[in-house]
């Protein structure tokens, strides 16, 4: 078996989604603070000064430029929670010699491949060929979009869909579903 | 018992928007404006009057949320082939009350109005500066702007 120490530190999508969910909490409520300055002329309230002199257009351009920031950021971890999970998943059935048609074939594959086991090629399409669930197919077209987000997004992605926090929580969520009823 | 607090919620909305003079405050907005626009008339009159430089107006429309549409003046300063506008961008602005930018071929400079009718320029840069809008530094402004 390819040798490779496991930390266990992986993090749950459930634990991304609600951190998420308290970081949009966050900056609307910064976004709001900051309006109400504007419109109440609130000379009291601190702001960073690096929003002085904007108009509430600017002010909301801003925040929407945030949200989106950090909607790529939640995919990418969502998206690397799930390979985690994956791969873990992947070592497990090999050390205990799971006998499951996909445990057979992380065998083989493991035989030939050793540590150079790819996500994609190896364990993303055995699950796919094996279970048939377009969750595995839905995952490839999202690791071509964190493959664009880990590189510095400095080409045009082809991704063929838009791509949302809420996706790619879902696409997630469905592998979990998926490994958790087939391991 | 859901239609009463619905409507608490409207009633309440309502009494916040009162606090604010939105009318007011776009009159005094436009009016502080047009005088400041009075002041560049005079400092750039004697040059207007030698055909070394021409003002010209055009009437704009600038939305703002709250506020609504309202028509304002940008100046368009021309010097040789060069313009430099003043182009105001509204009176909700956070620390001021209210910005006109002023464009030229070699970049731009923000114009806040701190206090009602006074006017500075203001630097975005880590270090933010301020320094009052007069005469002299008005046409410094130019020649900052302006190519050559």
């Amino acid at each position: 078996m390819a040798k490779i120490s496991l930390s266990r530190k992986e993090k749950s999508i459930d634990s991304i989604l609600n951190w998420y969910e308290d970081q949009v909490e966050a900056l609307r409520d910064l976004k709001n603070k900051i309006v109400r300055a504007v419109i109440y002329s609130n000379a009291g309230v601190k702001v960073n000064p690096k929003f002085l002199e904007l108009t509430i257009g600017e002010i909301d351009e801003y925040f929407e430029n945030s949200e989106e920031e950090l909607n790529h950021l939640v995919c990418f971890d969502l998206i690397s929670a799930t390979e985690a999970l994956l791969r873990v998943d992947y070592y497990d059935k090999i050390s205990k010699k799971d006998k499951s048609p996909v445990g057979r074939e992380f065998r083989v594959i493991n035989k030939k491949k050793r540590n150079k086991v790819s996500l994609e090629d190896d364990i993303v399409t055995t699950w796919k060929t094996a279970t048939g669930d377009t969750s595995f197919s839905n995952f490839l077209g999202l690791l071509k979009y964190r493959h664009w987000l880990a590189h510095g997004r400095y080409w045009q992605p082809k991704l063929g869909r838009q791509f949302s926090v809420d996706i790619a929580y879902e696409i997630s969520e469905n592998i979990y579903d998926v490994i958790a009823v087939k391991s | 018992m859901a239609t009463e607090a619905f409507e608490d919620f409207l009633k309440k909305k309502k009494e916040e928007d009162k606090k604010v003079d939105w009318e007011g405050r776009r009159n005094k907005w436009i009016k502080t404006v047009n005088d400041f626009y009075n002041n560049i008339h005079k400092w750039l009159y004697p040059f207007v009057s030698q055909s070394l430089l021409q003002i010209k107006i055009k009437e704009i429309l600038v939305s703002e949320e709250y506020i609504g549409s309202y028509k304002l003046n940008r100046l368009d300063i021309s010097i040789g082939n060069d313009v430099i506008s003043l182009i105001p961008r509204g009176t909700l602005i956070l620390g001021s009350y209210g910005r006109i930018d002023m464009k030229g071929p070699k970049g731009d400079k923000i114009i806040v109005e701190q206090k009602w009718n006074e006017w500075r320029f203001v630097t975005k840069t880590a270090k933010r500066e301020l320094w009052d809008v007069n005469e002299e530094s008005f046409k410094a402004a130019i020649q900052d702007l302006a190519n050559g």
